[in-house]
């Protein structure tokens, strides 16, 4: 049992010599970060600080990004030993929203070896519209209900219902003004199949008015 | 914005003492199949909403489930699932009419992103699931999986 036990751990010691070998690079503070913007935030900066620990100058050859919405300036810079530093990483945002997951591999020159950045970032949309749409089954006529909730860093001036459809009786209903709405819907002929979308409009202080689209149906 | 970091360091006091090897193998064994039984139970955990997630094999085997593309506009674009339609969070407002149109009730949806690190369907999966669509599924090992189902390759595990 006991030579057992030493054969395993010899592996293990020589499996993590290879290891500590095969990983010679740089040493980085963080290989994650998680970034929760503001919503209309365009670009997003992650900083990744790094320290060479090796007793030789590191040569980072390029950065690859998953995204092309990705940029990022430090490629082709020699690293001294001893010598930190930061890699900044800017994300662009737009038309991208909840969570979002981009990856940097940081390839260096004397090394198949690359070192992986993940930045996660969760960019909320303005207005929370929750169940993001109504259904009946046919036959069933009771009232169902969708909140509407802006994010809570953001000033709402006014919100309202622009367009109302016909084959549904709909309230709109202020369960705390400028916070907190919800639309109560029920369908007029519960067995008909049918699907119309309401508009809601509102306006964020500082921005230009906005809308969206609700769909309700009967299956 | 705002940017946060988390990281913990976990000191480990060992004892230099004698240990008997049974009681040492016992205690190696506990620290392997605990972590493994932690990363099933989170694994099913985030396979929720419908609290797991679909193979190939028997996402392929649905004979009329609608299929859901997360992943990028471009990767779309370039090749989808036959039928899959093109729905995530940034185009939620500009496809969800199609998934409208094309739902039926009680029609199976399989969604799938890029791989299983990708977050894109479990977050369509989210959205759906507060709406009631059911029954919804995660396809297990996203597109990746598909395209090895097609060059005739092992499934993911």
């Amino acid at each position: 049992m006991y030579k057992q036990i030493k054969i395993a751990s010899a592996l293990f010691a020589l499996i993590l010599t290879l290891h500590v070998h095969a990983f010679s690079s740089l040493k980085w503070a963080e290989t994650s970060v998680t970034m929760h913007p503001d919503p209309y935030t365009e670009k997003v900066l992650a900083e990744f600080h790094y320290t060479n620990l090796t007793k030789s100058p590191i040569r980072i050859k390029k950065i690859e990004t998953s995204c092309g919405c990705m940029t990022t300036s430090e490629s082709a810079k020699i690293i001294q030993p001893g010598s930190k530093g930061v890699l900044p990483i800017t994300v662009n945002l737009k038309g991208k929203y909840g969570v979002i997951k981009e990856v940097a591999r940081v390839l260096y020159d004397d090394s198949k070896e690359a070192d992986g950045l993940v930045i996660t970032i969760i960019n909320p949309k303005p207005m929370k519209v929750s169940p993001p749409f109504l259904y009946w089954k046919s036959g069933d006529e009771k009232e169902k209900s969708i909140s509407l909730t802006p994010h809570p860093h953001l000033k709402l001036k006014y919100l309202q219902m622009i367009e109302a459809p016909a084959a549904f009786v709909t309230e709109l209903v202020t369960k705390a003004e400028n916070k907190s709405y919800v639309i109560k819907a029920k369908p007029r002929k519960a067995q008909t199949p049918v699907r119309e979308k309401l508009v809601v409009e509102w306006k964020v202080e500082g921005r230009e008015l906005e809308s969206l689209t609700i769909y309700l149906m009967v299956k | 914005m705002e940017g946060g970091r988390s990281g913990a360091r976990v000191t480990h006091n060992l004892s230099h003492g004698q240990v008997n090897a049974p009681y040492s193998l016992r205690r190696i064994a506990i620290l392997v199949i605990a972590p493994a039984c932690l990363a099933t139970l989170t694994s099913l955990i985030v396979s929720k909403p419908d609290g797991r997630k679909i193979s190939i094999e028997d996402a392929l085997g649905y004979s009329n489930a609608l299929w859901i593309d997360a992943r990028s506009a471009e990767d779309f674009e370039k090749n989808h699932h036959e039928g899959a339609i093109h729905l995530n969070l940034s185009n939620w407002d500009r496809q969800l009419p199609e998934f409208l149109a094309q739902w039926e009730l009680d029609q199976a949806v399989i969604i799938y992103c890029g791989s299983d690190d990708c977050q894109s369907s479990l977050q369509v999966a989210i959205r759906l699931q507060e709406a009631g669509v059911s029954p919804l599924h995660i396809l297990h090992g996203g597109w990746e999986a598909l395209q090895r189902i097609k060059a005739n390759k092992t499934p993911l595990p």
